[in-house]
């Protein structure tokens, strides 16, 4: 039995680590910032005394570039050991520990194949004196010699841009890439062109910050006007970072945005989970110690210390918020007022933030919109609906009882009410059942409800059709003739009837099981308020033909006033009735006669 | 009107799962019915038809999608065959789990589905994916047997589910005969985060919960729960998957299940999801069989007809109309089944 080693296509292995690994071509200058950055760790730790320093100086005319350390250098064995094989990397034994580097693959150089068509690094070690040139090409071959001249402790990197990618050699361009990646590297990096230097990170990172700074910081870096800043910190992971609130109410599809560092080099701009999926009013700026990048460093691996980051972050934000409302409920109750979709969310899901924010919140009720803590002061006992459509049946009618209705329908807010007695013990929440809603109100006495009853019998009559009977009460306000009120099934299934002769005969089967023994359709309710005059004169007029008319067209406009959708058989009885009773009051007056 | 249409579907797009989705939804199809196009009306119930699925009702998607299906088949060259045929893969992972569809009309849809895929050039694979969930719904182990052989063996294509799914369900197939370790093995490369998709690994951590426990890797299925329960969402449509993490907390951490029961059974009276109610309450069952063998337990906050009897008279009720419209005793011995494996991991785990 032979054995063999597999052939691996190097050119094509470059190409593809190097074009397809990352993202964009700029990040070479990430992964060779991150090389000197951890050089200059490297030597720090031999116990060298020195500031660490990252030089890079462009050659326009020549479109080369040279970035140089000042760090630990190479020698010719860890050359060939660590920049000839890929995967191979010098800084770690374990790569799921954490330690000070920040690159962990071995594969960082090979982003410079994007961009050129060889690498020239010259360095010279820490621990032995030869300066030794590497030079590297995509397809795999390299050189390596001796130089005569002794070069300064450190390396130096060559690279001279391919066609189309030019612009990477530019003083703008580079500019812009070295503080994106390098704003808050420890080491200093300096951009040289032409005798003119100049550095480009800033003395302090945003994590590191004082308030009054990072919110400066916000407003000069991120254009933003921010409420609030949170100081993020969690042992789990070495995190620290600020989190803003915005000023801005932020949608829940919208994307969310951190700004990520990995031992003070960005990650990514485009964090979109760090935080946890509730805290979408804020946005953040952080760095990590303790969490693993990916290998193309443009994300994290989410594993239990990533979960367990973000469980602390979000503890963090809550931990704030409770301060909040002890030493500045003013702020706090305008954060409310900005984000309170987002906060809903958490309320629901978090019991000890749902007595926070509960007090502050507001819902849309029948008296205007009122927070959970106004509620509480003004009544005992709420009514919930569990729909848009049914607060919208009822809050007409329920001021005038006295009745305090909340519209559920809204995201949160149904399960948010729910949970009002749990804070506000003495508070009764009862959820409405729109259909038998009408029964709160007062019955009629004998005597009225006989001279209702033909009408009642002749409405039944001609709603059955629409799948919808009548009631009377007494009840206020006296100018509602009518309220209407039907349950959200009937949404559906009215949309299931108006399709069925389109279906075919599989799903018709299908559709008729649902329709007639899954869903039971409801009746919808008509009631009358015989409080109305024109109710009351309705029922006391002796032509049927007046009584007939005057209910389609109660009927019409309650459907028109509680925007429901009109089949056509409504919309023609709409219709005809309001011309009837046109041409009748025409009639009258002697209209049409000239 | 093409304005008010447009802005519904696109304030829907917007709007979180749920019953004020399908409201808005349905005020669109009904906008399009009676003023716009039937390509506009078949877009709108497509989307209905995504939505009743993911906010868990289930049964609406028969009425949208019936109604496109019919559309298609009078008009073909209109619509793609593909987007149709994707969907009514839902159909039939839908279709068994209400017990008021008879075994002759389930069985006529999946003709219908499997005449169509091969009318419209695709391979047999979704069809018997589909075949074998609902054989081992029923309990038909040698019938799941078949169609898992005929779904491995049929070529991938368009129509396939992603890579992310299949493995999900080759591990839940595994689990189902009891094979836990070898369908852990299956699911191994979702677990490392190789594979994911809009489902997985929702449904792949729920599903693993209980063979996790079975295999002795009770620290693993700690894990997993944490980062699963993270995922759902609060309401109809994932009541399947908190179905899951109730009979698990039922066995390891009762006061985290009190709070599933808590949260969850008001949405599990409201379906009308057969199948879901009855994994639901058959989890809530072995929740309250572990949670008052202590006395002295304070009463669940749920609403006040929710007793242990009467939960127990609803799982067989359930469990009865099953069997009944399949022809055997199946989820009745479910029930023991389940409750005796509640209480035996309970007494492992504890030692």
């Amino acid at each position: 039995m032979s054995e063999y080693n597999f052939q691996v296509n190097l050119k094509g292995m470059i190409d593809l680590l190097s074009n397809h690994l990352y993202s964009n071509p700029g990040v070479f200058i990430r992964e060779l910032l991150q090389n000197g950055a951890d050089a200059v760790t490297a030597r720090k730790r031999l116990g060298h005394n020195l500031s660490g320093k990252i030089t890079v100086e462009l050659f326009p005319s020549s479109h080369t570039l040279a970035v140089q350390d000042n760090g630990i250098g190479l020698t010719e064995r860890e050359i060939i050991q660590f920049l000839a094989q890929i995967g191979h990397t010098s800084k770690r034994e374990d790569p799921d520990s954490a330690d000070e580097y920040i690159g962990q693959f071995g594969v960082g150089l090979l982003a410079c194949f994007v961009v050129s068509e060889e690498i020239v690094l010259i360095t010279r070690s820490a621990m032995e004196g030869d300066s030794i040139e590497w030079r590297g090409r995509p397809d795999g071959t390299y050189t390596i010699r001796k130089l005569d001249r002794e070069v300064s402790i450190g390396t130096t990197v060559y690279l001279t841009l391919k066609q189309d990618y030019e612009e990477y050699g530019e003083w703008y361009r580079v500019y812009e890439l070295l503080e994106h990646y390098g704003a808050y590297l420890p080491a200093a990096i300096w951009l040289v062109e032409d005798g003119y230097e100049c550095k480009v990170n800033h003395d302090k990172a945003p994590w590191s910050m004082t308030r009054e700074e990072a919110l400066a910081y916000a407003k000069d870096e991120l254009n933003l006007d921010c409420l609030d800043v949170i100081e993020l910190r969690s042992t789990v992971g070495e995190v620290e970072g600020v989190a803003y609130i915005l000023p801005y109410p932020v949608s829940l599809q919208a994307e969310r945005r951190h700004k990520m560092y990995v031992k003070q080099m960005l990650l990514s701009d485009k964090m979109d989970s760090i935080l946890p999926s509730w805290a979408f009013f804020a946005t953040s700026v952080i760095n990590a110690n303790g969490l693993r990048p990916t290998a193309s460093r443009e994300a994290f691996y989410e594993n239990d210390i990533y979960y367990a980051v973000q469980n602390e972050m979000g503890e963090v934000i809550k931990q704030h918020f409770r301060q909040l409302a002890e030493q500045n409920p003013e702020l706090l109750r305008r954060i409310i007022r900005i984000h309170y979709s987002s906060l809903k969310t958490l309320a629901e899901e978090d019991e000890d933030s749902y007595e926070l924010f509960i007090p502050y919140l507001a819902f849309e009720t029948s008296e205007g919109t009122l927070e959970a803590e106004e509620l509480a002061v003004k009544t005992k006992h709420i009514l919930l609906t569990s729909t848009l459509d049914e607060f919208r049946q009822i809050s007409r009618v329920a001021k005038a009882q006295d009745l305090l209705v909340v519209n559920g329908g809204y995201v949160h807010d149904y399960q948010l009410i729910r949970r009002l007695p749990d804070v506000y013990p003495e508070l009764e929440v009862t959820i409405v059942d729109p259909l038998e809603f009408f029964q709160r109100f007062q019955e009629l006495d004998r005597e009225d409800t006989e001279q209702m009853s033909p009408v009642l019998e002749m409405a039944d009559a001609l709603l059955l059709p629409y799948q919808c009977k009548s009631a009377v009460r007494w009840f206020e306000p006296a100018d509602i003739a009518v309220l209407y009120t039907t349950s959200e099934d009937v949404g559906f299934l009215r949309m299931a009837e108006s399709g069925r002769d389109e279906l075919n005969e599989l799903f018709d089967e299908a559709a008729s099981i649902i329709t007639n023994e899954m869903h039971e359709l409801p009746f919808a309710r008509l009631c009358f308020n015989y409080n109305n005059p024109i109710v009351r004169k309705m029922a006391e007029c002796k032509d049927l033909q007046i009584q007939d008319l005057t209910i389609k067209s109660l009927y019409t406009q309650s459907l028109l006033l509680g925007s429901y959708p009109m089949q056509s058989g409504e919309l023609q009885m709409m219709n005809e009735s309001f011309m009837t009773l046109l041409n009748l009051g025409l009639a009258n007056t002697g209209g049409g006669v000239s | 009107m093409k304005e008010r249409y447009e802005q519904l579907r696109s304030k829907a797009w917007s709007m979180p799962s749920g019953n004020q989705k399908l409201r808005v939804l349905e005020e669109s199809i009904r906008l399009a019915d009676e003023y716009m196009s039937k390509q506009q009306a078949y877009d709108a119930r497509m989307d209905y038809t995504d939505e009743a699925l993911m906010c868990g009702c289930g049964e609406r998607m028969f009425i949208s999608f019936g109604w496109c299906l019919s559309e298609f088949e009078r008009n073909p060259g209109d619509y793609s065959s593909h987007h149709i045929l994707w969907h009514y893969k839902w159909i039939l992972n839908q279709v068994w789990r209400f017990t008021d569809f008879p075994l002759e009309l389930i069985n006529r849809m999946f003709e219908d589905f499997k005449t169509k895929c091969l009318k419209y050039d695709y391979h047999l694979g979704p069809y018997y994916k589909n075949l074998r969930a609902f054989a081992m719904a029923r309990g038909d182990v040698s019938a799941a047997a078949e169609a898992y052989l005929e779904w491995k063996r049929a070529r991938r294509d368009a129509l396939s589910d992603c890579q992310a799914c299949d493995h999900d369900a080759l591990g839940q197939h595994h689990y189902q005969l009891g094979h836990y370790k070898r369908g852990l093995q299956k699911v191994k490369q979702i677990f490392d985060g190789k594979i994911s998709c809009r489902s997985v690994p929702k449904n792949t951590y729920s599903n693993a919960l209980l063979p996790l426990l079975e295999a002795g890797r009770a620290e693993q299925a700690a894990a997993i729960s944490r980062k699963g329960l993270r995922l759902l969402a609060e309401g109809r449509g994932d009541l399947d998957y908190y179905a899951d993490y109730l009979r698990y907390y039922a066995i390891v951490d009762l006061p985290k299940a009190k709070r599933i029961v808590e949260r969850l059974t008001p949405y599990a009276l409201q379906t009308r999801e057969d199948w879901t109610r009855f994994k639901f309450l058959l989890a809530v069952r072995i929740f309250f069989s572990q949670w008052y063998r202590k006395k002295r337990r304070s009463v669940p906050a749920v609403p006040l007809h929710v007793t242990p009897e009467w939960v127990r008279d609803e799982c067989d009720r359930l469990a009865a109309a099953f069997d009944k419209r399949n022809g055997n005793s199946h989820c009745s011995s479910l029930i023991e089944r389940q409750l005796e494996q509640a209480q035996r991991l309970s007494k492992e785990t504890s030692r």
